[in-house]
């Protein structure tokens, strides 16, 4: 395995060492490893004098990739970007390397191992600059299977070359030899194209600013593509045109480079949270997240804050917000402080790689988070005030609409209509006697049904019977109950009036409810005095799975204990009846 | 023809007409069936509720449209709970011929309620005292013509209002019917308003004036 191990024994050594401290070390161990592979590499050409300017930026190539990654390494840590680099730069100088020491081993290993930075090259491409979209047994076996068809055609290949020192040599065949060395180009531009296409359509999914810090890979996967062109027509032509060689060595030499810048940006960004604190500092009416967003150079990202009273996430206006499920392009993080859920920030997946980065700016934003946290509340708290009292308004308005209907279609229309019986007596009293009779009798009852009407639209109005006391109205309320209902009050004395009003009404609607809903066989009203003000409970053994969305008549009864300043909790598991419990504060 | 969703009313109001010697050739509780009877009926007059299934708001007032739309020769006389100036503008568009709108209580003065329905089918009009009144005491400024009509004139300008004739109007306020055309032509010049004998014609002017 040569060279490719011992990085790669390397790479999980420095991956264990986790204190900063073995970190420097091992990075400068990696500084002088790079600064004597690239002497080594450039020594013999220079001994010789005079080489060609193309041959020597290829062998910078490895120091370019070296140096950059070790770069990279240090501004992120976290990131496998720096160590892919360095990885490409070190398999790039193995061959070079290698191939020098007076080994038959070592020379085939260097052949066979020595085209092996490509498939690292083409691994840092697709894994920049989240990564970790493949599992990481996926990672491996992709990997693998390269390296394995890589080596295994190099491999075969040369058992048909005479060269010395080439241990694997069994029989000259340039014709085979030949027909291998383009069946292995063949692949490698077929790779290149491969990952070309993986990038293009990682681009096409891809939001803003995922596409900007995506430009490194783009600007790789040209530079692979000019490569892959050279192997072919070295293979088929047994030539190396210069349009395609110089683009291709330029590219090599810097795309280590706008690696480097692209972590870089990133890192930068890290000095914003330095900027944040000002900017937290002033927000001039800016909101939280426009601030955030502008540390994080994400456009696109949004604060919810978590309401625990309302068990939902609202935005900073209070409005309530769904949380999007975390994707390939959205990431989303719940915000916690003290072990309390405060918030939830979704954010673009080209922070993938910066989420320390994410949680240092969470981190500095921390009181800000909390404030606006308690702002949204107050807005989502005014925003249900504003609804409930519309709510409420709304209630009146169809409650007059109600008693006006009722009027019309009742009494109003019996009255008229007892008019006019009244006046087809009068022309009969004389002429038919009996006639007049029946009319009469229908008359008085008439007006008995219309008298019954307007004293229930009355009560509906206000329950006059509360002038006797809640016990007296609320026993009334449950003699005309259809189903039986037991009355308790344990009061020592009369609540106030709107207590009252609003306790009544509470035991009407839901003994209305228990009559259209429930099936119950018995009712219990149960009044007392709490610490926190008058208790109402009204329980039936119905079918339950009451809520107060389903009917209004729930709903306007919360608005209307909610205006006093109370709660209404209904609690109906399916199967178990109801209980529908207000408390209602009073003083006194 | 009568059209009212309350039994009660329908029957009790065709009893009432019958005694009065008019003949009830239809009766119906919805607006749709009204439509359908009309056609087959041709009534001289359709007393019609507003509010009729289904949806209970007016019902009665887009059928009377309708009628006057494809029957123009079928008198209409609207009943209400209610009397708005309002429904009586939207109902009196157009002509004031063969229309009549009036509380449902006057169904009670059986004298005055027939005259009213022998008016609309005649091509007469009979306004609801109500919306007359309505009219009269809206606010207007000091300069209003309407206070320099002497209080008799004051009367005849109302009952003309309500689509009564020069006889009745001389009948109920005890003059000749040469004296109400005076009072009238007097009222008329007041309120700057072109002369007509037609009474439907008249009532218009008259309502225009009134609502502007």
């Amino acid at each position: 395995m040569g060279a490719g191990y011992a990085v790669r024994l390397r790479l999980r050594v420095i991956a264990a060492s986790s204190t900063p401290a073995r970190q420097r070390l091992l990075l400068a161990a990696l500084w002088v490893a790079t600064v004597a592979a690239q002497w080594g590499a450039l020594q013999p050409m220079l001994a010789r004098g005079h080489p060609q300017p193309s041959v020597l930026l290829y062998h910078v190539v490895g120091a370019s990739f070296a140096a950059c990654g070790i770069l990279a390494w240090r501004r992120r840590p976290e990131s496998l970007v720096g160590p892919l680099m360095v990885v490409t730069g070190y398999l790039f100088y193995a061959r070079l390397l290698l191939s020098r020491l007076d080994s038959s081993f070592v020379q085939t290993s260097a052949i066979v191992f020595g085209n092996l930075w490509l498939i690292s090259f083409g691994a840092l491409l697709v894994a920049f600059p989240g990564g970790r979209r493949w599992s990481r047994s996926r990672a491996w076996s992709v990997l693998g299977l390269c390296v394995l068809v890589e080596a295994g055609f190099t491999a075969l290949w040369l058992v048909f070359v005479p060269a010395p020192g080439n241990l694997l040599f069994v029989s000259a065949n340039s014709a085979v030899a030949d027909e291998l060395n383009r069946g292995i180009s063949v692949i490698r531009f077929v790779a290149a194209i491969a990952v070309a296409v993986v990038l293009a359509r990682r681009w096409r999914a891809a939001t803003a600013p995922v596409r900007r810090a995506c430009a490194p890979a783009a600007a790789g996967a040209l530079t692979l593509l000019f490569l892959g062109g050279l192997v072919l027509e070295d293979a088929f032509h047994e030539a190396q045109s210069p349009f395609l060689v110089w683009p291709t060595l330029v590219g090599l030499l810097l795309v280590p480079v706008v690696f480097l810048v692209g972590v870089w940006r990133a890192w930068v960004a890290r000095a914003a949270i330095g900027e944040l604190l000002v900017d937290l500092g002033s927000m001039d009416g800016r909101s939280l997240q426009s601030v955030l967003a502008n540390a994080l150079r994400d456009p696109t990202l949004t604060l919810a804050y978590w309401l625990p009273d309302f068990g939902s996430y609202a935005d900073s206006d209070g409005q309530p917000v769904e949380l999007p499920t975390a994707s390939v392009t959205r990431l989303v993080d719940t915000v916690e402080q003290d072990g309390e859920r405060i918030a939830a920030i979704v954010y673009d997946a080209s922070l993938a790689d910066e989420r320390k980065l994410v949680e240092a700016v969470i981190a500095a934003a921390g009181i800000a988070l909390k404030n606006e946290r308690l702002a949204a509340e107050l807005r989502a708290r005014v925003g249900e005030l504003r609804a409930s009292r519309a709510r409420v308004v709304g209630a009146g308005d169809e409650e007059r609409r109600r008693l006006e209907r009722n009027l019309h279609d009742g009494a109003q229309q019996r009255l008229v209509a007892l008019g006019m019986q009244l006046r087809l007596l009068e022309s009969r009293i004389r002429t038919d006697p009996a006639a007049a009779e029946a009319l009469v009798a229908t008359a008085a009852s008439e007006l008995a049904v219309s008298v019954d009407e307007l004293r229930e639209l009355a009560r509906g109005i206000h329950p006059a019977v509360l002038d006797h006391g809640l016990t007296v109205a609320l026993e009334s309320l449950a003699a005309r109950s259809t189903v039986s209902t037991a009355v308790s009050v344990d009061l020592l004395e009369r609540l106030p009036e709107v207590v009252e009003v609003a306790a009544y009404f509470v035991a009407s609607e839901a003994l209305a409810n228990v009559a259209k809903y429930a099936q119950a066989t018995s009712v219990t009203i149960n009044v007392s005095r709490g610490a926190t003000g008058a208790l109402v409970e009204v329980a039936d053994d119905g079918v339950g799975g009451a809520d107060d969305a389903a009917g209004s008549g729930l709903r306007g009864l919360a608005d209307r204990v909610e205006a006093l300043g109370g709660q209404l909790r209904i609690n109906s598991p399916l199967g178990s009846g109801t209980t529908i419990s207000a408390v209602i504060p009073c003083e006194s | 023809m009568i059209a009212d969703d309350n039994l009660l009313i329908r029957d009790g109001l065709a009893s009432l007409l019958r005694d009065a010697d008019i003949d009830v050739v239809a009766q119906t509780a919805s607006a749709d069936d009204l439509l359908l009877k009309i056609s087959s009926y041709e009534p001289d007059v359709a007393i019609i509720d507003i509010r009729m299934p289904p949806t209970h708001t007016d019902e009665g007032l887009r059928a009377a449209e309708e009628i006057r739309r494809r029957y123009p020769k079928v008198g209409i006389l609207i009943l209400s709970q209610y009397v708005e100036v309002g429904i009586a503008t939207r109902l009196l568009s157009e002509s004031a011929a063969g229309i009549g709108y009036l509380l449902k209580d006057r169904v009670t003065n059986l004298e005055d309620f027939t005259a009213a329905i022998r008016r609309v089918a005649e091509g007469g009009s009979a306004l609801d005292p109500k919306v007359v009144s309505q009219l009269l005491t809206k606010g207007r400024g000091a300069a209003d013509p309407l206070n320099s009509l002497t209080p008799r004139e004051h009367e005849v300008l109302t009952l003309v209002a309500e689509g009564r004739s020069n006889k009745w109007i001389g009948e109920r306020l005890v003059i000749t019917e040469r004296a109400v055309q005076k009072h009238v032509t007097s009222i008329f010049m007041k309120l700057d308003l072109p002369q007509s004998d037609d009474d439907h014609r008249r009532i218009l002017a008259v309502l225009a004036y009134l609502r502007a």
